[in-house]
This record gives structure tokens, sequence and C-alpha cells, in this order.
């Protein structure tokens, strides 16, 4: 019976294609927002927080503000004042970036196209906060960073970019750093489980007219020193403390301390970023952002549900006679309200599916364009068309009970 | 109150007032009528007496307001909407004047129809269906919509639809109304045919030559039923050729 009804209704809704498309409209741009706020939701935040999901919530950043004294404000004594006991403070490393161009290497060995590429110089304690898993080759010895050897470890994408392979071990590269030039030799493919700190200069080579190598491209610290000497001071510390508990807390002794050493320094010399709290902001702005786009999403279904009821009422008036004949041959009220009811239900259930659809579309060229990934939870799609059921057999009800009302006299009088 | 054990049909003093707001209208006033299982009744009046209220109240679509009616013995006042659209169901076929078919279901759906609210299987519809439909030779065009074929062809769809559940009761409320001469001659003959297979048919016309095939004539006028011998005609009354609902 159920089966007729739904049967039925199938019918009906495909005599009437283009009404039937148009009153699912709403219904499909419902869904389809919700369907692309979860895809693209879902993908945007582990694209936004995928880099800083591994890191854990001991470990922050310390930045000097005050760009006059940028330099000395953090100077190479005190991070070695640091390491030899802050309470509480379980790693600090200095981390200078630099833009460097380099050249890709075709098949045959050739100089290809220059790019751009962030170089990261890290020192030793860099590991203790940062996790780097090595794919091939090996990473940075303590030799490598005493002597300032020119080695370089390349995470995969970064190979992939310059070399077209990842089997990088061994080869040579050439950078250039601003004014000086490093034959550099490939010790290493690592992967990055945190991600790296680097923004600013990405920002500056996107805009620029010269193609960005992606990824990561790591010396060690010492080797950019022995280049440009040894710094008076650093623009930015990577730190971690002894626990998640305490983050805060060794993040403030921290900039106390350098304070006392930098009397020169104001109350904003110093800005502390603890990454958990990044990670906490960003959920809570995608929070609100998925919010908003449900809102809409639910407006757009209830105005959708609507329409469907309007429909149905039209076409239960359209359809008087022939609720009449029904009637006459032997439907109940109850068959009459089925009928109508799956047809609201099938209509919406269409409208869910396409709306699924539309959104799986619209996702996909989103994350494409934007690139991250997109994220298909089969048990949201599954709940979507369910909703728009719903929907359908929540606004039918009406239409449904004023078509199972009708006199069957009136209705077989009805032209 | 009981029905005669015999009657199929039994009307006692059904009245039915139609109201609209203050006003109020008397389409039939005391009617007593007997239908025996087998009879080929043919109800005859002028447009406007009541024909089409009387077809409704027998073919349980819907109650007298005042008096009884037995339907099978059972007394229909004292059934549910549903109880009733069972008996419709299943006992009684309707053949209206206006074929009311449903005009996007094809003729085997059409014929179809009745046997979806007895929920018989999918399978077991299109067999009956075509079978009742091989009955008024229209087998050939099972697909075909009703716009596609001729009134005298729309007609004898509808009596299959009608005969399609089997029932004991065919209701036909001017079958040959929207007929040209031919047509009409043929749908007759079918009724006849329904007739000694052993159905009661009741058949409402306006048309004294219709009604002379039936076995037996009541008259209505005015909401009043009064029965005559076959072939009387009431003083005063000329057959109307005027257009019905
Ligand atoms: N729903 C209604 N409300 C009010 N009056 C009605 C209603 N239905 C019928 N009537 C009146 O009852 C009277 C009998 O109507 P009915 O339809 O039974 O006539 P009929 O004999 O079938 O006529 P026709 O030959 O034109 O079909 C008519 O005067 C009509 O106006
Ligand atoms: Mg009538």
């Amino acid at each position: 019976m159920i089966l007729d009804a739904v049967r039925m209704a199938w019918r009906s809704l495909r005599t009437n294609r283009i009404r039937s498309l148009l009153t699912m409209l709403g219904i499909i741009v419902g869904i389809a927002a919700v369907i692309a706020v979860v895809s693209i939701g879902e993908g945007g935040k582990d694209a936004i927080l995928g880099q800083f999901r591994q890191i854990g919530a001991n470990q922050f950043l310390l930045e000097v503000t005050d760009r006059r004294s940028q330099s000395t404000l953090v100077t190479p004594e005190d991070l070695e004042l640091l390491r030899s006991g802050l309470d509480g403070l379980e790693a600090v490393s200095a981390l200078r970036q630099r833009l460097g161009l380099t050249h890709k290497t075709r098949p045959d060995g050739s100089k290809g196209a220059e790019s751009y590429a962030i170089i990261a110089a890290i020192d030793p304690w860099y590991t203790e906060i940062l996790e780097l898993e090595t794919i091939a080759g090996r990473q940075f010895t303590d030799s490598d960073h005493r002597q300032g050897r020119p080695v370089l470890l390349l995470s995969e994408s970064t190979a992939q970019a310059i070399f077209g392979t990842t089997e990088v071990v061994g080869r040579d590269l050439e950078l250039t750093l601003s004014n000086y030039r490093l034959q550099g030799l490939v010790v290493g493919v690592v992967r990055t489980l945190s991600g790296s700190m680097q923004s600013e200069f990405g920002q500056m080579a996107d805009s620029g007219m010269m193609e960005r190598v992606p990824g990561e491209l790591f010396i060690p610290l010492a080797t950019l020193e022995r280049l440009e000497g040894r710094p008076d001071g650093y623009a930015m510390l990577m730190a971690a403390s002894s626990g998640p508990e305490n983050t805060a807390e060794v993040a403030g002794r921290l900039s106390a301390f350098l304070r006392r050493r930098h009397p020169e320094a104001t109350e904003s010399s110093y800005r502390t970023v603890i990454i958990a709290d990044i990670l906490q902001q960003v959920d809570t702005v995608i929070g609100y952002i998925t919010a908003f786009i449900a809102v809409v999403a639910g407006i757009s279904l209830v105005v959708g549900g609507i329409g469907v009821m309007n429909i149905m009422l039209v076409s239960v008036t359209e359809r008087t006679r022939e609720i009449g004949i029904r009637r006459a041959v032997g439907a109940r009220t109850r068959d009459i309200l089925t009928q109508i009811l799956a047809e609201a239900t099938v209509l919406t259930a269409i409208g869910g599916i396409l709306g699924v659809v539309l959104g799986l579309v619209f996702s996909y060229i989103v994350t494409r364009i934007v690139g991250f990934g997109m994220v298909v939870d089969p048990r949201v799609i599954a709940l979507a068309v369910l909703f728009a059921s719903a929907v359908g057999l929540f606004f039918g009800l009406y239409p449904a009970r004023r078509a199972a009302r009708l006199d069957p006299i009136e209705a077989l009088r009805h032209e | 109150m009981t029905s005669t054990p015999t009657s199929l049909i039994s009307l006692r003093q059904a009245g039915k007032v139609y109201r609209s707001g203050r006003l109020h209208f008397e389409a039939l006033r005391e009617v007593n009528l007997e239908v025996a299982p087998g009879d080929y009744l043919a109800i005859l009046g002028p447009s406007g007496s009541g024909k089409s209220t009387l077809m409704n109240i027998i073919g349980c679509l819907d109650r007298p307001t005042s008096g009884h009616y037995f339907f099978e013995g059972h007394d229909v006042s004292e059934l549910t909407d549903d109880g009733l659209a069972m008996l419709r169901n299943r006992r009684i076929g309707f053949v209206f004047q206006s074929f009311n078919l449903l005009p996007r279901l094809d003729i085997l759906e059409n014929v179809e129809l009745p046997l979806i609210y007895q929920g018989v299987s999918r399978r077991e519809r299109r067999e009956l269906a075509l079978a009742q439909l091989e009955v008024v030779g229209l087998a050939d065009w099972r697909r075909h919509l009703p716009t596609e074929i001729s009134g005298g062809q729309k007609q004898r769809v509808a009596i299959a639809r009608a005969l399609v559940t089997r029932p004991g009761l065919l209701l036909a409320d001017e079958p040959t109304g929207n007929l040209d001469s031919r047509s009409a001659a043929d749908i007759m003959e079918v009724l006849e045919e329904i007739h000694q297979a052993g159905r009661t048919v009741i058949l409402i016309t306006h048309d004294a030559q219709v009604a002379a095939r039936a076995r037996r004539q009541v008259h209505i006028i005015d909401g009043h039923l009064t029965e005559r011998p076959v072939g009387a005609r009431p003083v005063g009354e000329r057959p109307v050729a005027e257009e019905t609902a």
C-alpha cells in the first residue's frame, strides 16, 4: 500500500516535472547548504588545524613585536640562560626564516624555472618541540649543527616540486639567500607532523610573479649563521612547557624573564601565542560560520517546506475530482491521506537527494579551488535526505488532511 | 429496525435535506424502495428531481438525513466513513454519466484502481484488470490514456472498473447521457449482459427509452418516489432532454 502510494506519488510528480522541480528548490538549496557546510567546513577545519593538530597543547611562540629593537630583545645569551633553567620550560628553539631562490631541476639534470622557497633555519632544539619524521636519508646530526654544514632536509612536496621525485637524498641543490649562495646537499626527506610557522614569507612570495615551492625546506641554523654571521638577536622563539596545564604560566614567566634582562623593553615588546588558544579560536570561528549557514539552511528548508505545502494545497484543489473518484471506488480517508503525504515526502526526498548532489559538487569545486580536502560523511548525507523527507511529511500533513476530509460527493461534483 | 431478509437494498422513509447556511432543500422525501438481488431497476425522473441524490445514498456515498437505509441488511447510518468506503469498494460498482476516469492513468490502471484499495498485489491487479478489459473488448487499448479513446469506449472502461471487484451491485448514473445513440445502445447491451450474469443493476436515467430496457421502473419527481408498471407513462410528464450535471 505504501509502495503503491509512493509509486503513485512518483508518477504524479513526473507529470508536473517543472513544477515539482521549482517546488523542490528551497529544499535543494537548504540541503545543499548543509552538505556544503559540513563537507567544506570539516575539510577547512582539517586544513587550518591539520598543521597544528599534532602540536601538543604545551607549545607556544614568543614574538618580538617591537620592530625597532627587534634584533636585540632576544639574544643568544638569553637563550643559553633559558636553557640552563627556567622553571617549567621544557625546550626553547630559535627559528629564522629566509626567502630563498632556487631552480627546479629538469629530468635531464639541467636547471629549470626559477622559483621561491621558504627556508627554515632550525637549531637542534627544534625537533624537541616539533617532531620531524624521516622518510628517507637522515636528519641533521649534532655535527651538522655544530659545524654549520651545508645540508638540507626537504619535505616530500618540496622534493617533488623541485626534483620531480622524492628520491633526492645525496643530490645537490643551490640556494640563493639574499646576498649569499649556498651549495647544499640533500641529506634527508622528512615529513612534518606539525606545520611550520611560516606565513609572512609565504604571503610575500605568493604575491610575487614567481612560483613558490610548496612544503618545507630546512637548513641548520648554524649554517645560516655561518653565511650571515651570528645575529644580535632573534625575532621569534618556539618553546614547550613541561605540561599543558602550565603553558600560559610558563609563557608569562618567559616574557617576564626577558623583560628583566632587557630593561629597555616595554610591556608590549613581547607577545606570546599559545597554540592551543589559536586552535580554540579557529574552532570557535568555524563554529560560528557553521551555525550561521545552518540557520540560513534552516530558513531555506522552512521556506521550502511552506512552498511544498502551498503546491500540495494547489494540487489537492486541482485534483478534487480525482480524490472524489478514488473515494467513490473505495479509498478510505487514510488512503487519500497516505497518497498526499507520500507525494509531499517523495517530493522533498528527491529534493534532498538533489540537494546532496548539488552540495557535494559545490563542495568539490570549492575545495579544489581553495585547496583543502573535502570530508564526505555518509551519515550526514543519510541524515540530510531523511530530514528533507521529514520536512515533506510535516508540511504535507495539512494539505493531506484537507484532501482526506473532502466530502466524496462534493469532490465528485467539482469541475 | 431490521430489513427484509431478501432485499439487497431497503430504503425506509428515507429523506435527504441539503443544508447550506440558513437554506435547506428537501431533495428526497420519505422514499421507500426494496431491491432484490438480481433485479434490474431503472430510476426515472426529470432533472433536479433527486435521482443523483438517491443514487449517492444507494451507493453508500452519502447517508440519508432521515429514515433508514439497509444495504445487505446493514443500517448504513451506523457505519463509519471507512466502513462505507469498504462497502463501496467491495460490493458496489459505479458508472457515472461523465465517465470519471483518472486522466493521467492509462486504461488498465484506471480499471485497477478499486483493487489498489483492496490491497491486491500489483501482479494480480494487472491480471484481474486485463481480464475485465477483455470482457468489455478493450484489452488492446490498455496502454492508452482516457483522452485517446472515444466516449463509448470510456464508458466501457468505466464499466470494467466498476466490475473488476466483482460487486453484487452495479450503479449507473445516466451512463448513456454523454453518448451518441449507437454507443448508448452498445452500453445498454453491456448492462443487459451484466444483468443476465446475475448481478443487480440500478440504472438512473431521464430517458424513458433507456429505462424501458430495465425489468423494473421507479419514477422520482420532486423527491417523491413512485413505482409504475413497465411501459406506463405518468400523466403530464414529458421526456426531459435537458442536460444533467
Ligand atoms: N449539495 C447540495 N446542496 C444543496 N442542494 C443540492 C445539493 N445537491 C443537490 N441539490 C439539489 O437537490 C436537488 C436534486 O439534485 P440531484 O442532483 O439529485 O438531481 P438529479 O435528479 O440527479 O438531476 P439531474 O438529472 O440534473 O442530474 C436539486 O434541486 C439540487 O439543486
Ligand atoms: Mg444527476
